[in-house]
């Protein structure tokens, strides 16, 4: 079997640029979430999110955009010119098209998804035209898994992740007439939890087969060593009450991953502190663990960053493994009764080999990674 | 055999079925926006079908015809493993200027629900997935060349590993949409290899309709 590891990724969260910030920041239960200061949100359920500073809005290039030209040029890698490129995303570059409706002006078009994928594949310097991949918030933890497929099937042996969402008022709007929101910002796993805070941010993850990592001495930095999509079929809002799709998909990383739930040491969690999503991951994770694991949520500091949050939450984990640190849960205050024994408001030292990372999304669609220390038998 | 067991197909004037060679024009039968109601196409009422966007129209439509096709049974209430992936030109971009035009003209302080969940291009497919109780992945993907090349490989992949038994494949265009079923069978329309040929070579929607109507009758003599 071909292993599929991870040689460089980068992210850009409210934090700040890079993973040391977004890390320490998580690591010390420190929130990003702020008030929205970018359009007006008084009117909303919320005025809280994760917005990265220092970003114009609807002056010139789009929110995502900025992300991602930050990303690529201070990244400092070589991401090879043969990489495949996967592009997650829910809304792209919405902003444009919010722009040429209030101004009346301007094309609503530049939003597209393909222009963004052009633009991406500038910035990274590959030849491959590339593909967009979305599948609401679990767009980016799927592009992990098709481009984990593809190297592992011998397809190609280097595959270039890249993930973006910002907050717009479109989206702000959106979820707010949802009534998805929290005013207090999100606590996912809280007794309390009210609801989710939307958040942006953007990250790559540059994928290969390890013989090729090998002979290029590219440094190893961790292992997608199974994946798992699957979709609940029940609602287009609101996840399955019982949990049982967000378990198809874990079983099927575990068997992909040919390991099992005793080789998982923690999770890290979807967790956005909407009532029903959480009820629903912890249905999901005590129907397939023989025991508690140690489970963490970033949302509560990052905010939920959407299509890029599969992305973020898969370095992060890859972090913890190296840190041999389980995250806090940002925000945690009361436990839910039902997460008890599984989240903490404390970072969690633990040496661990082997983790997952989940996430559901609008459709009901669900996304399972088994991700791996760098250095173990894979 | 992983190929093409059956495909459903609709365009601005008729819709069809390929492997029962079937079709039907509007004229004869009923528009779009009224099939949700009509007798034989869906087994059971597609909940809220006249409120969805056009494009989740189509999709729901296509899937029930390409299910019959392949002689898959569906039942409300019945999960099936089965998965969608989707393509079409231009994502979700009339949706999204519906829901902001909607949200600007009632004063920028409450969008509606119900036209935000359809700003994902992955929306239509998840109506499709929730009616027939699809529980394989589910997902749009978009080359920078309008194909269905990617998708055909990746959900072969999909099938050969097990993440799911049988896979529905979109190719969705303004006013017009094509859902093949690809599973492993004995009995298959067309190949992977003559369904991709067949979509790389046509020079819009109808010739690939009637090419792969060809190649199903060229397979079943």
């Amino acid at each position: 079997m071909i292993n599929v590891v991870a040689t460089a990724y980068d992210l850009i969260t409210p934090y700040g640029d890079g993973l040391e910030p977004c890390w320490s920041g998580l690591r010390s239960s420190v929130s990003a979430l702020t008030r929205v200061d970018r359009f007006e949100a008084s009117a909303f359920q919320s005025q809280l999110a994760g917005t990265v500073p220092g970003l114009s809005y609807r002056q010139g290039p789009s929110l995502v955009f900025q992300l991602l030209e930050k990303l690529f040029k201070s990244s400092g890698v070589n991401i090879p010119a043969d990489a495949r490129l996967l592009l997650a995303t829910t809304t792209g570059e919405v902003d444009l098209l919010e722009q040429a409706v209030l101004s009346n002006s301007g094309s609503a078009q530049e939003s597209g998804l393909v222009r963004l994928l052009e633009k991406t594949r500038a910035l990274c310097g590959v030849q491959d035209s590339g593909t967009i991949i979305s599948s609401a918030c679990t767009s980016s933890a799927a592009a992990i898994a098709l481009g984990a497929s593809a190297i592992r099937e011998g397809e190609c042996d280097c595959v270039l992740v890249a993930a973006c969402d910002a907050v717009t008022e479109f989206v702000f709007a959106g979820f707010s007439s949802l009534m998805a929101l929290d005013p207090e910002g999100a606590r996912p796993f809280d007794a309390n939890r009210k609801g989710l805070s939307v958040g942006e941010g953007a990250g790559y993850l540059l994928l290969m087969s390890e013989e090729r990592a090998r002979r290029e001495k590219r440094p190893i930095l961790g292992t997608v060593t199974g994946w798992g999509l699957s979709n609940d079929a029940n609602h287009m809002t609101g996840p399955s009450r019982d949990g049982t799709g967000l378990a198809r998909a874990v079983r099927t990383a575990l068997r992909l991953a040919e390991t099992d739930e005793k080789e998982i040491g923690f999770i890290c969690a979807h967790g956005t502190g909407t009532s029903y999503n959480d009820t629903m991951e912890l249905l999901a994770f005590q129907s397939l663990f023989s025991s508690p694991r140690p489970l963490f949520s970033v949302k509560g500091g990052t905010g939920h960053t959407m299509g890029a949050a599969g992305l973020i939450e898969t370095i992060l984990t890859f972090q913890c493994l190296h840190e041999h640190c389980v995250l806090p849960t940002v925000r945690l205050q009361q436990p839910d009764e039902q997460a008890k024994g599984w989240v903490s408001a404390e970072a969690v030292p633990m040496a661990a080999r082997t983790a997952l990372s989940t996430n559901a999304g609008f459709g009901g669609v669900n996304a399972a990674l088994v991700l791996t220390a760098a250095g173990s038998d894979s | 055999m992983i190929a093409v067991q059956g495909i459903g197909w609709l365009d601005a004037t008729a819709y069809g079925r390929i492997r029962q060679s079937f079709s039907t024009s509007y004229a004869e039968h009923t528009e779009l926006h009224a099939l949700g109601r009509s007798e034989g196409l869906f087994k059971y009422p597609v909940k809220n079908f006249g409120r969805f966007e056009p494009l989740t129209q189509r999709v729901c439509c296509i899937t029930a015809l390409a299910l019959q096709d392949a002689g898959i049974e569906y039942a409300e209430g019945r999960r099936l493993d089965i998965g969608l992936l989707g393509t079409n030109g231009t994502g979700c971009l009339e949706s999204n200027l519906n829901y902001f035009k909607d949200y600007v003209d009632g004063g920028r302080t409450l969008s509606r629900a119900n036209l935000f969940i359809y700003t994902l291009p992955s929306s239509p497919l998840a109506e499709a997935a929730v009616h027939f109780g699809l529980q394989g992945p589910q997902l749009y993907m978009r080359a920078a060349k309008e194909t269905m090349t990617p998708l055909m490989q990746r959900t072969a992949g999909m099938i050969r590993r097990g993440e799911a038994e049988k896979m529905l494949v979109y190719r969705l265009g303004a006013v017009s949409g094509l859902c093949m079923v690809l599973g492993e069978t004995a009995r298959p329309v067309c190949s992977l290899e003559q369904a991709i040929a067949i979509d790389e070579g046509a020079k819009d929607g109808r010739t690939r309709i009637e090419d792969l109507k060809k190649a199903a009758e060229h397979n079943e003599n």
